[in-house]
């Protein structure tokens, strides 16, 4: 009925056409052929297969595998699993793919793999991914949660010599089918890890997996969540308070390399996804917010992005890729100045107080409380710290030039 | 989970100053808290509650997720008027009557909402609509109210040249005559009259059916369908003692005189004002009638007010307002001043003779109730049915006695093959509500578009 935005949402990711950005991470929503064509048929450019294994390996999952932590009213702003790698090997994925390709030629479908230590694994799945048709393979350096290797606390993605060995395997096998390393963002340096996949010939990089957490702990009976008959285990950590660590991954990975990137961890909004893009994703994985709320919302992914880039006068997604990162420099190198002090908006101010007493208590006492309860910043005694306006419930609170 | 949102509203004091706008628009702020309190159901109640089928869960998962384009298109696919709809729908009766949120604590603000969007629309500039390829066929509409309209937007988008003939002065017909600017400005009408204008639609105004121009001059014109939504302009009389008395007048004289159209005789409200009625209209006809002068304002009516069939937030608004209700009266005659004027109301209080059943018919006097209410204007607001004109130039429709229109209840389609009618003009509407009459012109359309495609084959 409305003439739709004339903007091009495509993207292109290790030589390969998304229709849009949107794509399923390897996760729960993408286990299974049925949910995947549903999330097709609903709107998604492609999907990444939960991990899988050879049909030899033992998959140990223990109920429930789900946790989450609300914040006030709102609910799940993090979501916490105990879950492995799919249940299903190879062979059901290999059908998955199959079917999908079949039925759905313009969508990328890829898979994740796991090979523990066993290079011959490595190989067969990769092989097997060739065979099958797969536009990609995720090698998946961080879950499930304990690493063969080096040392059992450490993931494989947090080693730089086990990142290149695992990915060197695939890579011997892989041909042209790009492989990309799926990456934590819980390493000391991740361009250190993002050199060693370069090293190994990695031909992407998917950042980030869930993050290490404990979600919380049950005070009635000292347990932490989630529960497993009286015992629980650390947990990957996913949802809406994982999207700053995304942008900062993504963002140290973009200034330092011109390697692929696919952004995973947080996304709700299209607003999320502009912003991954901005710091240097090409595509967009999302799967909790699709455990939430459902495969639907990626129509208000792509109706919300087209709207927003017809708005701002570019062409597609692809004009959004990078262009934040020349904004963001080091701490260093920022102009050190005081040139900016709080101002209310009176009439819309609820005089709450909210600012006065952040500011008394955590910033440089800048407020007084008139007569009437309004209260009003002292220029002089301001530093510009933006805690009053950051709290402000009414939003009434701005910056404005020192006078 | 929080409760409620809702928008700001003048105080009852500020509201009596003008016929400004009771109840103000979301802040995008509120907005985005009420749409994030809804469930987002699977198969949900809401949209099955919506005469015009909108897809509200559709529209408040897009604000919640930043997608108020895409909202907007979701509304206006089902019904052109969601910005009146938002704001005069009943909605605790529809949409929000099945609410799973009231589960929690209470249903989404729902017609809030969608007048959110609609002015999130209107600020930044509608987006163009695109129409479907020109047909060679031309639809003429009778009556530019909500059906007509709703049903020249829908022929326009499938790709008709469509004319809406018009009787009075101005479009919107009940929604622009009927509903006191408090409730729905004109100019939330005219935004909405203006989106269907812009897909081509040719509006005729100060035009009505008449002996110049009959069903049979419009199919000679060359329309090969018509559309026939023309509302309901009669008021209904109580056929009591002194109701041609000056002072006396019906509902919609005085709100066409509030409105600023032509009333029928110019209406002069005084300062004690009764209103006879039960209905909706009548509650705002005693509140339009203090905005334009009255000291007083008492509303008598047949049902006592838990039977009123008026909306309950026409009934709160009223009562905030300072309305006087007095309830279960049967009116006997209206009491003049000795110069033809009008000077009070004779009642009496009644009974019901079997429960339930809240008809004049059902009414059993109460001996030695009689009352007597001074006033020196009163307004007669007890419904409308079909014009005498009108039905003089439906002959050739079949009608039931009292003059409503009769159509097949599958097509909408009348006696006669190619004339369509919807909306109050029938005789047994679902609901007289501006969502039920855009319902009846999108039904209307697309038995037309069937109509005529089988015509044309």
């Amino acid at each position: 009925m409305y003439q739709e935005p004339k903007v091009d949402l495509s993207v292109e990711y290790c030589g390969i056409r998304f229709e849009n950005p949107f794509v399923l991470s390897s996760a729960p929503p993408s286990d299974s052929y049925e949910m995947v064509r549903r999330a097709f048929q609903a709107g998604w450019a492609g999907a990444i297969m939960k991990t899988t294994s050879v049909e030899s390996y033992q998959v140990d999952i223990a109920y429930p595998i789900m946790t989450s932590m609300d914040y006030e009213e709102k609910k799940a702003i993090a979501l916490g699993n105990i879950d492995n790698i799919s249940e299903w090997h190879m062979d059901v994925m290999e059908v998955a793919v199959r079917r999908l390709k079949d039925e759905f030629p313009s969508k990328v479908v890829g898979l994740s793999l796991w090979g523990t230590t066993n290079e011959k694994h490595w190989e067969e799945l990769t092989k097997r991914s060739i065979d099958v048709g797969a536009d990609l393979v995720e090698v998946s350096m961080s879950c499930p949660t304990d690493s063969p290797f080096a040392r059992a606390s450490l993931m494989v993605g947090q080693v730089p010599d086990d990142v290149k060995r695992v990915l060197g395997w695939v890579k011997k096998y892989s041909g042209n089918m790009p492989v990309v390393a799926k990456l934590t963002s819980q390493v000391t340096d991740i361009t250190e890890i993002v050199e060693a996949v370069e090293a190994a010939g990695g031909d992407g990089v998917c950042a980030s997996d869930t993050v290490h957490g404990l979600l919380g702990i049950d005070l009635s009976t000292f347990i932490p969540n989630p529960n497993i008959n009286g015992k629980s285990t650390f947990c990957g950590v996913s949802g809406p308070v994982v999207k700053p660590i995304t942008l900062r991954t993504l963002a140290m990975i973009a200034k330092r390399s011109d390697i692929p990137l696919a952004a995973s961890g947080g996304a709700t909004t299209w607003q999320d996804c502009a912003e991954y893009m901005l710091v240097g994703a090409s595509t967009v994985q999302f799967c909790t917010a699709v455990m939430h709320y459902g495969y639907d919302i990626v129509e208000d992914l792509k109706e919300g992005l087209a709207y927003f880039l017809e708005d701002k006068g570019l062409k597609g997604s692809t004009d959004l890729i990078g262009k934040a990162l020349p904004n963001l420099i080091p701490h260093g190198d920022l102009v050190v100045k005081k040139d900016v002090v709080a101002s209310i908006d009176e009439p819309a101010c609820t005089k709450c107080g909210m600012c006065y007493y952040a500011c008394r208590d955590g910033g440089h006492q800048a407020y007084e409380l008139q007569e009437d309860g309004l209260p009003k910043p002292d220029p002089e005694k301001c530093y510009g710290c933006a805690l009053c306006m950051e709290v402000c419930p009414a939003e009434c609170i701005s910056l404005v030039p020192r006078p | 989970m929080s409760g409620r949102t809702n928008a700001a509203r003048l105080s009852p004091e500020e509201r009596l100053k003008s016929f400004e706008e009771i109840e103000k628009t979301l802040t995008p702020v509120q907005a985005t808290i009420e749409a994030s309190r809804c469930l987002m159901c699977e198969d949900p109640p809401c949209s099955k509650g919506c005469p015009a089928g909108i897809d509200i869960r559709g529209f408040v998962r897009k604000i919640r997720f930043n997608n108020p384009w895409g909202a907007v298109r979701v509304l206006r696919e089902a019904n052109i008027f969601s910005g009146v709809c938002g704001r005069v729908c009943p909605t605790d009766a529809l949409c929000e009557e099945q609410c799973r949120s009231q589960v929690l604590t209470e249903p989404i603000n729902i017609g809030a909402l969608q007048r959110f969007l609609t002015e999130f629309e209107a600020e930044r500039g509608a987006r163009t609509r695109v129409v479907a390829e020109k047909l060679p066929h031309r639809v003429a509409v009778v009556g530019g109210g909500a059906a007509g309209l709703a049903a020249a937007n829908e022929l326009a988008l499938l790709g008709y040249t469509v004319t809406v003939f018009e009787a009075s002065s101005q479009l919107g017909g009940a929604m622009t005559a009927a509903i006191p600017s408090f409730k729905l400005p004109n100019s939330a009408v005219e935004t909405e009259t203006d989106l269907i204008r812009r897909l081509g639609v040719e509006f005729k105004l100060n035009t009505a059916l008449s002996e110049d121009l009959t069903i049979d001059d419009l199919f000679e014109q060359g329309y090969e369908a018509i559309f026939v939504a023309i509302g309901l302009q009669k008021p209904f009389t109580l056929g009591v003692e002194g109701e041609n008395l000056e002072g006396v007048y019906s509902a919609l004289d005085l709100l066409a005189e509030a409105n600023g159209l032509r009333a029928s005789k110019p209406v002069k409200v005084g300062r004690r004002v009764v209103v006879v009625g039960g209905g909706s209209v009548a509650v705002n006809v005693a509140c339009s009638a203090l905005r334009m002068g009255a000291q007083r304002a008492t509303l008598v009516c047949l049902e006592a007010p838990d039977e009123m069939p008026a909306f309950a937030e026409d009934v709160e608004l009223a009562w905030e307002e300072g309305i006087e209700f007095v309830t279960r009266i049967r009116p006997v005659r209206f009491l003049q001043n000795g110069k033809g004027s009008v000077a009070g109301f004779e009642g009496v209080r009644i009974e019901w003779k079997e429960p339930g059943r809240f008809v004049p018919e059902n009414a059993i006097d109460v001996k030695g109730s009689a009352l007597t209410l001074p006033c020196d204007t009163a307004i007669v607001a007890i419904g409308q049915g079909p014009d005498d004109n009108a039905i003089k130039q439906f002959q050739s429709l079949e009608t039931n006695v009292r003059g409503y229109l009769l159509v097949d209840e599958d097509t909408l389609m009348t006696s006669r093959p190619g004339v369509f009618a919807g909306g109050d003009v029938l005789h047994n509407p679902i609901s007289r509500t501006v969502v039920q009459a855009v319902a009846y012109g999108k039904r209307a359309a697309h038995s037309i578009h069937d109509y005529l495609s089988k015509a044309n084959q």
